[in-house]
């Protein structure tokens, strides 16, 4: 009896031994790890006012300076420098939809120069105005996926120059929008 | 009395032999201080786009038609391999295979494959592979609680043409092997 139990005894520590040392740590360790990307609305837009600087005129003689007028992309008001008139027409900011992703700053570019229709005459200056944007050249898509800027510039009018009873528009120019 | 005195000896025997025996515990975690889930933030694609995030720069190169808001490098998430235990579990030679896997290899957006970057460890192979990357270290000098290796993961984003404005979420498992 007393040479049987240790051997029972041996047998079991021997074992508890070797299953402790095989198991003593685990053969593997694993960790996930999960990224994320949201994809985004392809942005885009449309115009719906064509930029339009009304009817104006510019009369000759001595008194005539070249002249230049300017629509604030803001409120779409028209300032004069030199000797030019305002007269009537609809003259307007140029206005865009901007559809994207929500929330999202977006740059705008747009071109030095172009001439209106129907007196080709000389266009510069092109300004941005967006009301959620952060700077002169930027906007902001807001929370409905959806922009509406403004677009200004300034047109130079010249001696004996008259738009008659035509509003002197730029149908043609390109805005580029890209998100940043 | 001598049986006592066996099951002394034979006790004190096994608890040597377990203290031998025990090997050192290989863990993986998140480094401290730095991401542990790549994001790539938000992203415009029109047709099937990679965005491809190196696993040493965390720079971002676009495949396709995709662009990606904002386009500056992210912070790939680092791994560090670490053996622990009680006693000096680590100073034999332990080989620790570390794989990499891409849970998916289709869908919305999902790792077409991983890049790894190790900053520190012993390598004796790899990185290789492609959407599951093998990489193995010797843990021969690693100190109780030592850090094996370090490691950053780098991976290529797959977008397919996916509904707008949806999030996904790519996932990767890595598990360390210790042989």
């Amino acid at each position: 009896m007393l040479q049987t139990i240790p051997r029972r005894i041996l047998a079991a520590l021997l074992a508890g031994a070797l299953s402790g040392g095989t198991a003593a740590g685990p053969p593997s360790a694993s960790w996930t790890a999960t990224g994320s990307v949201t994809i985004s609305q392809t942005i885009s837009t449309s115009r719906t006012l064509i930029l339009n600087f009304g009817q104006f005129k510019n009369g000759g003689g001595n008194a005539c300076t070249p002249s230049t007028i300017t629509l604030e992309p803001r409120t779409g008001a028209r300032r004069t420098t030199g000797s030019v008139s305002l007269a009537g027409g609809a003259a307007t900011f140029g206005a865009y939809a901007i559809t994207g992703a929500a929330n999202s700053v977006y740059g705008v570019s747009l071109p030095e120069a172009t001439v209106s229709l129907p007196h080709a005459l000389k266009v510069t200056d092109f300004r941005f105005y967006s009301a959620a944007g952060n700077s002169a050249m930027t906007g902001r898509i807001g929370p409905g996926g959806s922009d509406t800027p403004h677009v200004g510039a300034t047109i130079s009018v010249p001696c004996d120059f008259d738009t008659g009873n035509g509003n002197e528009v730029v149908p043609s120019f390109t805005l580029t929008v890209t998100y940043q | 009395m001598a049986m006592v005195r066996a099951i002394h000896v034979l006790a004190a025997a096994v608890s040597v032999m377990f203290g031998a025996a025990q090997a050192g515990v290989i863990t993986i975690a998140p480094s401290p201080g730095v991401a542990n889930t790549p994001n790539l933030g938000k992203v415009v694609a029109t047709a099937i786009s990679t965005f491809r995030v190196d696993a040493a720069s965390g720079i971002v190169t676009e495949t396709g038609t995709a662009i990606r808001i904002p386009s500056s490098s992210v912070t790939t998430p680092q791994y560090t391999v670490t053996c622990t235990g009680s006693g000096n579990p680590c100073n034999t030679s332990k080989l620790v295979t570390v794989t990499i896997q891409a849970n998916t290899t289709s869908g919305p957006a999902f790792f077409a494959a991983l890049n790894v970057s190790v900053a520190s460890g012993t390598l004796t192979s790899g990185p290789t592979g492609q959407n599951t990357q093998t990489v193995s270290f010797i843990a021969k000098s690693a100190a109780p609680g030592g850090t094996v290796a370090v490691f950053n993961v780098g991976m290529d984003v797959t977008i397919p043409a996916t509904p707008i404005g949806s999030k996904q979420t790519p996932a990767y498992t890595i598990t360390t092997t210790n042989n």
